[in-house]
């Protein structure tokens, strides 16, 4: 029996370390928990910076700058248009040799219509042949 | 013009509108049985501020008659004519009725001789009628 006594005590000491082990994990989870919060807490506090998407397509992220030449393209094609004046040629001119030549003004082609052949005109003589 | 002519696509050659007519021929009647001769060409039709050239055939035109002789040639003949026919009775009849027979039949006579004769031109008075067909389409403007 007395050579079981070692053995015993062993197994007992081993508990109590597992115990004492057990209990002093216990302090630090708790503590893990409160740093956990902290950190929750920081977390739902920080609104201010916020995530950006800055993804642009390759061409104009590189040189930003043409987008702006063009904007300035647009207004300058806006300032610059102006009324267009006409000059009117003069109808007559005289020529070298002395011709007198006359323009008619271009106009636009008059609708026509077609009176058929062998329509009948009827007339009235206005006065005595 | 005295009526509208409807064309087509809208054109239309209004009522009023003014005709130019040519005269081409023209002969006057020298007798009873001689005709008058007149004949007329339609030149261009006139409206809207413009002038159409056309071809046209006159098919009608409301011609009348006026004697062209002055009245003194009438009277002339139909006195003629009475001298002759007093002449007539009195050599015929010998007697003074027989010389007025004759000159009223010789008046009678003149009268018809100067109708006979006249001259008569053709007129066109104002307000007459002439009617004339298209030979060709015309263009004008609508």
């Amino acid at each position: 029996m007395a050579q079981y006594i070692p053995r015993f005590s062993a197994s007992l000491a081993l508990s109590l370390a597992l115990f004492a082990g057990a209990c002093s994990k216990k302090d630090d989870t708790a503590a893990a928990d409160s740093a956990l919060n902290k950190d929750i807490q920081l977390a739902n506090r920080d609104t201010s910076a916020q995530p950006a998407l800055t993804d642009v397509p390759a061409g104009t992220a590189a040189n930003p700058a043409p987008s702006t030449t063009t904007k300035t393209t647009t207004t300058t094609r806006s300032t610059t248009r102006t009324p267009t004046t006409t000059t009117k040629r003069p109808t007559t001119s005289v020529t070298s040799s002395g011709n007198t030549v006359t323009r008619n003004s271009a106009g636009t082609a008059a609708k026509t219509g077609t009176i058929p052949a062998g329509a009948t005109l009827n007339l009235a003589s206005g006065s005595k042949v | 013009m005295t009526n509208a002519v409807t064309g087509s696509n809208g054109a239309v050659i209004p009522a009023g509108a003014t005709a130019v007519v040519e005269v081409t021929d023209l002969k006057r009647s020298e007798n009873a049985n001689d005709n008058i001769v007149m004949g007329f060409r339609v030149v261009s039709v006139n409206f809207g501020g413009h002038t159409y050239p056309v071809s046209a055939t006159t098919s009608y035109a409301d011609v009348s008659k006026v004697k062209n002789q002055p009245k003194s040639k009438d009277v002339q003949k139909v006195v003629g004519g009475a001298a002759i026919g007093a002449i007539a009775g009195q050599i015929l009849g010998h007697s003074t009725k027989a010389t007025v027979i004759g000159g009223a039949v010789g008046a009678a006579a003149g009268a018809g001789a100067a109708a006979a004769t006249a001259n008569y031109e053709g007129c066109v008075n104002s307000g007459s009628r002439i009617t004339a067909t298209l030979n060709s389409s015309t263009q004008v403007n609508i």
